[in-house]
């Protein structure tokens, strides 16, 4: 999540495609940030649920 | 207010027509109601199916704040509101970082509410009312905000023929009505109207905007010159801003006690993640279109105050049918979209403070009383809590962006309770309740500290007083749990 935030751009001046440098990567964090975790909910969501070792939540 | 009225009389009948259907939605609700219970009424009997997970979750994530308060953030905030499209993702993946387990166990275990979970895992009803008590008091908190709004949008809408009082009385009393009808399978039928109206609204707005003031390009090259202090570089104090409101927000909202409802709701698990897949790109479809609307209004009206602001798509809307009139259709189906955007929420709202205050206070009490029984106590506390929130909604002064910060703040100190109740099988109950309880209490003597003396900071180094807390929570939570075991 930290990771799609603009951090690399702090403190820079600088521009890409007419807009300040922080706001494209801020634009680009939100664009790869979903796709990325699409492609963690596919594959992690079953282990998560873990019907079977819920007994041990409850003891 | 206005005199001139923003809906003309064919305007009037689209959103008569839109409450009527709602009417119509929560009594086929009622018709599809299984059984005279407290699952069946609160839960939708656990049979939601894909579509209609998606869009009550989409409804209920979405409030008048999306339609209202974010283009007018984007508007005074500029590029830094971008924020507001990365925390609104996180919420989801939050979601999915507990949704999956909590939808099993709620299934096998039969929860109700989100105490439910805190009751079954820790084994303290003291700490289940607290969590019921705070999720409460944040979730009244907006129902208040969004009577607030729609009293304002009803005034705005009809020129000021419809008073703000007489707006927030009427629409309160439409959705006290479909809600008490079917419960949430009638609110989330009527999510459906909703959502659809809500992403088709956000949608043609962004596009019919974007296409009369030149595109992107044009924006842009407006923005440059008329807000100069937008292309400002991010300094480590506004980079720290934004990851303490990504952090607080994203955790609070992903806990909404009316969201983790769904969660319970959804029929079965391979349904409720595809919901969420479909969910982690709406804030693109939704979010991000009307911030740039508010950009295109700091680029095209600049110099409008805080409250001026907020009403900006407004204005671009009224300035764009002045010109074009056949462009009054958009203007009705944005209004038609912050009705049922802060509709949607209030009803998901109020149910589930119905549903709290019945099996998380009442219910423990009373633990004879049937379901049928206490159900129908649930819709007589539905109308009561109306009638008390609709004269606040009236009187009492304050702005949309206030409140979600403290609802959110509140509710966030559940979260540390919630993974390590899942996922660690050492933590203890007196630990995370008094994390719980330390975290709250902080939040709120920073937040209203804040308001009285300046010798309290509402965000100490710059991040938010609920962080703060959070982390203080987190420590007793885990400190305390740790300790315990060793003894």
């Amino acid at each position: 999540m930290l990771a799609c935030t603009p951090l690399g751009a702090v403190g820079s001046g600088g521009t890409a495609f007419g807009l300040p440098a922080w706001v494209v990567l801020a634009l680009a964090g939100c664009l790869l940030f979903p796709l990325a975790m699409a492609v963690t909910i596919q594959q992690f969501w079953d282990a998560l649920a873990s019907p079977d070792d819920d007994e041990k939540e409850e003891g | 207010m206005s005199d001139s009225p923003v809906l003309g009389s064919g305007g009037i009948a689209v959103m008569a027509a839109y409450l009527v259907s709602l009417l119509a939605l929560g009594w086929m609700g009622r018709q599809a109601r299984k059984e005279k219970s407290l699952s069946d009424f609160y839960l939708g009997g656990r049979n939601l199916g894909f579509f209609v997970l998606l869009l009550t979750l989409y409804a209920t994530q979405y409030s008048g704040n999306t339609m209202i308060g974010f283009s007018g953030n984007a508007y005074r905030s500029g590029f830094a509101f971008l924020v507001a499209v990365a925390f609104m993702m996180a919420v989801v993946a939050m979601q999915f970082v507990f949704a999956p387990r909590l939808h099993h166990l709620s299934h096998k275990h039969g929860f109700i509410t989100f105490s439910d979970f805190f009751f079954h895992r820790y084994r303290s009803r003291t700490f289940a009312a607290l969590i019921s008590i705070s999720g409460i008091i944040a979730l009244l908190n907006y129902v208040l905000t969004n009577l607030k709004a729609i009293g304002t949008a009803a005034e705005t809408a009809t020129g000021g023929k419809v008073t703000f009082a007489q707006g927030v009385i009427f629409l309160s009393f439409i959705i006290l009505i479909y809600e008490t009808l079917g419960g949430l399978r009638s609110v989330a039928w009527t999510d459906v109207l909703q959502g659809v109206i809500l992403a088709i609204g956000c949608v043609v707005i962004f596009t019919v905007i974007l296409f009369t003031y030149d595109g992107t390009a044009g924006v842009f090259a407006d923005l440059k010159e008329k807000q100069p202090k937008f292309w400002e570089p991010l300094t480590w104090e506004g980079y720290k801003k934004w990851v303490s409101t990504l952090l607080v927000i994203c955790g609070g909202i992903a806990i909404y006690p009316h969201a983790i409802q769904r969660i319970y709701a959804a029929s079965d698990s391979r349904k409720l993640k595809h919901a969420y897949l479909v969910m982690l790109f709406m804030p693109l479809f939704t979010t991000l279109l009307m911030i740039f609307v508010g950009w295109v209004g700091a680029a095209q009206f600049p110099g409008l105050d805080s409250a001026a602001s907020e009403g900006i798509t407004l204005r671009m809307l009224g300035e764009l049918t002045a010109k074009y009139p056949a462009m009054q259709i958009v203007v009705v189906l944005f209004l038609a979209a912050v009705f049922a955007a802060i509709m949607s929420t209030v009803d998901s709202a109020l149910l589930s403070i119905s549903s709290m205050i019945t099996q998380d206070l009442y219910r423990p009490l009373h633990a004879t009383m049937s379901e049928e029984r206490l159900t129908q106590l649930g819709k007589w506390i539905s109308w009561g809590l109306m009638a008390m929130m609709v004269p606040l909604a009236i009187n009492l002064p304050q702005t949309i962006w206030w409140f979600i910060q403290i609802k959110v703040e509140l509710l966030v100190q559940a979260l540390p309770a919630l993974l390590l109740g899942l996922y660690w099988t050492r933590v203890q109950t007196g630990p995370a309740m008094w994390g719980f309880v330390a975290g709250t209490v902080l939040t709120l003597v920073l937040a209203v500290g804040s308001n009285f003396t300046e010798s309290i900071p509402a965000k100490p180094w710059g991040c938010h007083g609920g962080l703060w807390a959070l982390a203080l929570n987190v420590v007793i939570a885990l400190v305390g749990s740790m300790k315990a075991e060793k003894q």
